[in-house]
């Protein structure tokens, strides 16, 4: 029996938990794609045969590769959603376009590697074969109505808007991707030297630059933080720790900023019994069992939810709140009980 | 990281256009090296013996910045 995790190259926190797996004598394959020629998850070099329906006839799922593959668990810790290296390279000279024959078989190659995941989402799992991000407004929304603060926001592509809202919050907004990040991008300037461009959440405090003209945009109101707090949400259980990003010039707007030689420091934490509760509320109406969750801790006292990313890294709350979440998850994967 | 966005910003010109969100027009930019960083990580090196956190070395981890002297 084997656990399945589908991940992706930068993912280093899983090679603390397969550590974990290996320690306890447990055999696991690790997938990461889309972007690496190996360790993908390709069904040309296996073959699947899946029945249900009829009379009589029974519901099984067989993969083999030589022999039967036996799944015991499967983690989707960044499950990826491309499937295009399942296509292979054939000769073709038909009438019918080739870019639409191509599209033909990847939006089949896709249905397929859906119908895989739904397959192993029926077994033991951690994590979410669907739900690799989240849509940040709705989230926000759902967070709010179950009774959690979130800071003022706005979504909006109206200069006028924006200018309304910036004097509403005290001259001091944010602005962030409605969507993640950019993704970072080294643009070569000569041997060994290169320009890093990057995207960190911005401070506003007027609005005389461009541009004028945008697309739908979030905006929030800058909140003087007195510590962040990140929580790992795992099956029900917040392991949270209080992030003093506010101590550094370099990591108050955004604590990605951080500096190797001088690190943040985490300390771990316990948000109120309440908080949890909602926390709880909130993951299960998104039908999650992990994520990591942001808050900030304003100056005034209050708490305010920033977001959840079902695919976040739970690393530093690891190490620095001393939790063993990397144990924790493998022993989940195991289906073991927690050692009181 | 030191923000180079200002030397740059021609690097970084996002057009002005209804269908771009405004939160791109706010990328920035840092000149870097790509020499080996692990020496460069003081701070770090204390856990090296300790295996835990050796990730962070990696030259794609998710440390951004590395102040040289200190």
């Amino acid at each position: 029996m084997k656990h399945l995790i589908f991940s992706e190259k930068t993912d280093f926190s899983v090679n603390r938990v397969i550590d974990w797996l290996a320690y306890y004598d447990q055999s696991f394959e690790k997938f990461i794609g889309p972007t690496e020629n190996k360790d993908l998850f390709i069904y040309n070099d296996k073959t699947f045969s899946f029945t249900f329906g009829g009379k009589g006839f029974s519901n099984s799922s067989k993969v083999y590769k030589q022999s039967q593959i036996n799944t015991a668990t499967t983690w989707f810790r960044r499950p990826y959603k491309n499937c295009d290296h399942f296509l292979q390279e054939y000769e073709y000279q038909g009438a019918y376009p080739r870019e639409k024959l191509d599209y033909t078989i990847y939006q089949r190659f896709r249905v397929f590697w859906d119908f895989i995941g739904y397959k192993l989402s029926e077994g033991h799992h951690f994590g979410s074969f669907k739900i690799n991000e989240l849509n940040k407004p709705i989230v926000l929304q759902e967070a709010q109505k179950i009774g959690l603060l979130v800071p003022k926001t706005l979504i909006t592509n109206s200069k006028e808007e924006l200018i309304h809202f910036l004097r509403d919050c005290n001259q001091k907004i944010i602005t962030k991707p409605i969507h993640e990040v950019m993704r970072d991008h080294h643009y070569e300037l000569e041997k060994d030297e290169y320009l890093f461009i990057y995207q960190m959440t911005q401070l506003l405090e007027e609005l005389d630059d461009k541009p004028d003209i945008f697309a739908p945009s979030l905006f929030q109101e800058y909140i003087e933080k007195e510590y962040e707090i990140r929580t790992i949400y795992i099956n029900g259980e917040c392991y949270s720790t209080a992030i003093f990003s506010q101590l550094n010039e370099q990591t108050k707007i955004d604590m990605r900023n951080r500096d190797a030689n001088e690190p943040t420091r985490y300390f771990p934490y316990k948000l109120d019994a309440s908080t949890e509760e909602k926390i709880n509320v909130l993951m299960n109406k998104l039908n999650l069992n992990f994520g990591a969750i942001d808050f900030i801790k304003s100056v005034e006292g209050d708490c305010f939810f920033l977001e959840i990313n079902p695919v976040g890294q739970y690393g530093d709350v690891s190490i620095f709140g001393n939790y063993y979440l990397h144990k924790k998850i493998a022993e989940f994967l195991l289906n073991k009980k927690e050692k009181k | 990281m030191i923000d180079d966005s200002e030397k740059y910003k021609d690097l970084i010109s996002i057009p002005e256009h209804p269908s771009i969100s405004y939160d791109l027009h706010k990328i920035s930019i840092s000149h870097q090296s790509k020499k080996n960083n692990s020496k460069r990580f003081i701070y770090m090196k204390k856990y090296r013996g300790e295996g835990s956190i050796l990730d962070f070395y990696k030259p794609n981890s998710n440390i951004l910045s590395i102040k040289e002297n200190d």
